[in-house]
């Protein structure tokens, strides 16, 4: 057989888009040897484990949330649904679930797999929390107390009509039985300066002292009238996402003991915890079955 | 002059990249699955690159898919290069199988037919991937649950000839010798006797899982004895302590299991090069200049 014809003929099977009764004669003949029928399934199973591995990690709290709604076959039907329509493109494994959250807003929009109404978010949010924990690094990112005032590149917001975060982080593991409250929100996701990933809720004067440090307007007591609150206050906040490696450079010296004493950022952002980092890290690899991955 | 790629090593992976930092063990080399790395930031980036700072490191991917018929991966080749000139390795692999098919990774090696056309294919591609990496390419036998229809030849046969049409060397996995050999029912020793060791850069040692009838190329350690005895066999017909790499890459065990098995793979190689012709008459030279 040529290649071109056995790709042909078991390129299908291995994508999950034909079955194993027609692949075994096409691919052996009538008359197939029996074990090699049964061995071909191994490729066949490996194959899709490693479609289900692509998205199982990454989006575990939707995984998660979709078994505790329905069961483990609905999850692996969107799996299979998403490769359908998104076929596998990268060699990094994880990077092929970037449009998974559009498939599952397809879904809802179409009310199949009797998928929750905030699941389109949730997978949003994971693939955020993975982008930034997976970033690439930026030299701009490790002079942090150098140059003027930046925005740091790991930086994303993100709006949510759920308030994702304290569901997430009330919950136990996997006990995900409750639903997010509907509370509108921008989520800040970024890596601080140990390279852990953090997201909160930003406030309103989070995001103007973004914009200005985007647009390199002065931190002046002009720009704290302009945004309605005492210049102490803008300079405290733009300390605090400072500290917390939101915004890298030289602070304007104007900051005063007062403003270093407010507790910052890290009071009230999440790092997150090691075995949502790690699980969010799902090496591919690929011997015989199992990801090399790690 | 790349950096010399020698002795025992192991596979890097995740779960115990940070203790490798620390272990007063000594292991000569790793090797890394630039899949699993190279599009990090972050921790994930700081850990490889303390790694490749400690260790002589060498790439070895899943993903070149160097049977497939699609065009060569040109971002997984040039992240590769970029690997390898980080960590001036004298050498890169991947692996002889498809891992691609009508435009899609599958991230799995699957098995190529035994045919004069896949030999002539292979070839084309794997000196076109080594010339886009600029460094050598070593070519690592798989396994194969079942064999592919159509086939010319045997499986030492179709990796002597691939070998044969392009300037390649041989990373060549003793445990999927043995895998093979058992899956298949051949005898692994005289299959070993076939293939022209002065080409092989690279050995891979690792453990494996039987389901029903049939054994996978799980990296489930620890090794087990016929494969030890297939390595022994292997260094004792080469002669040389060819570099050779513990791979465990699931259910991975502490640290110090992973550098037990490199431990016994440096004594098993040590044992089967003592009273080898060729280092007795190193010993011999050497005692000749000292006098």
């Amino acid at each position: 057989m040529r290649l071109a014809a056995l790709f042909d003929t078991i390129g299908p099977y291995l994508l999950g888009l034909s079955s194993h009764e027609e692949t075994v004669p096409s691919l052996f003949g009538a008359a197939a040897d029996p074990q090699h029928a049964k061995r071909l399934r191994i490729y066949e199973r490996f194959c899709r484990k490693h479609r289900q591995e692509a998205l199982d990690h990454v989006f575990a709290h939707c995984r998660a949330t979709v078994i505790s709604a329905s069961d483990i076959a609905t999850w692996e039907s969107l799996v299979e649904q998403y490769f359908r329509c998104h076929p596998m493109h990268h060699f990094e494994l994880n990077h092929n679930g970037r449009l998974f959250p559009e498939l599952v807003a397809e879904e809802l929009a179409k009310q199949r797999f009797g998928l929750p109404p905030y699941l389109a978010e949730l997978a949003d949010f994971e693939w955020w929390e993975w982008q930034t924990y997976t970033a690439a690094d930026s030299v701009q990112d490790q002079l942090a107390e150098q140059g003027p005032l930046r925005v740091s590149s790991s930086v994303e917001l993100r709006p949510f009509q759920y308030d994702l975060i304290s569901w997430l982080d009330s919950d136990q593991p996997g006990d995900l039985a409750s639903s997010p409250e509907v509370h509108a929100s921008v989520v800040l996701f970024w890596r601080d300066r140990d390279l852990d990933l953090r997201r909160t809720a930003a406030s309103q004067l989070d995001m103007f002292i973004l914009k200005a440090v985007l647009e390199a307007v002065p931190m002046q007591p002009a720009l704290a009238e302009q945004l309605g609150v005492s210049h102490s206050a803008l300079m405290r906040t733009a300390l605090d996402l400072h500290r917390a490696g939101i915004v890298n450079g030289v602070m304007p010296a104007t900051v005063t003991e007062d403003t270093k004493t407010h507790g910052g950022l890290h009071e009230h952002s999440i790092e997150v915890s090691e075995p949502v980092a790690s699980a969010v890290a799902c090496d591919a690899a690929s011997c015989g079955g199992q990801k090399v991955r790690d | 002059m790349a950096r010399l790629i020698s002795g025992i090593g192991v596979g890097l992976r995740r779960p115990f990249a940070a203790e490798l930092l620390k272990t007063k063990r000594h292991l000569d080399f790793l090797e890394v699955t630039p899949e699993n790395w190279v599009m990090y930031g972050g921790q994930r980036r700081s850990l490889l690159s303390a790694c490749m700072d400690r260790f002589p490191t060498v790439s070895h991917s899943v993903s070149l898919s160097v049977g497939g018929l699609e065009p060569l991966d040109t971002a997984l080749m040039d992240s590769v290069a970029t690997l390898c000139e980080q960590t001036d390795a004298p050498f890169w692999s991947d692996h002889i199988c498809y891992s691609s098919v009508l435009g899609q990774p599958t991230h799995d090696l699957l098995p190529l037919p035994f045919t004069h056309e896949a030999v002539h294919h292979v070839a084309r591609r794997a000196a076109q991937a080594q010339s886009h990496v600029g460094r050598p390419l070593l070519l690592e036998n798989a396994t194969y649950c079942v064999p592919m229809p159509g086939a010319e030849l045997d499986e030492a046969g179709f990796l002597c000839a691939i070998l044969g049409a392009v300037d390649c060397g041989l990373l060549l996995d003793v445990n999927n010798v043995y895998v093979n050999s058992r899956n298949h029912g051949y005898d692994p020793f005289l299959f070993i006797d076939r293939l022209p060791l002065d080409r092989v850069g690279q050995l891979h040692l690792a453990g494996h899982t039987l389901v029903d009838d049939v054994i996978i190329d799980t990296h489930i350690g620890p090794i087990i004895e016929p494969v030890w005895a297939l390595y022994q066999h292997t260094i004792r017909r080469a002669g040389r302590l060819i570099p050779s790499l513990i791979e465990w890459d699931q259910e991975i065990p502490a640290l110090d299991v992973v550098l037990d098995e490199l431990e016994r793979a440096r004594s098993v190689a040590d044992a089967a090069l003592m009273n080898h012709p060729s280092h007795r008459s190193r010993s011999m030279e050497h005692r000749k200049v000292e006098r």
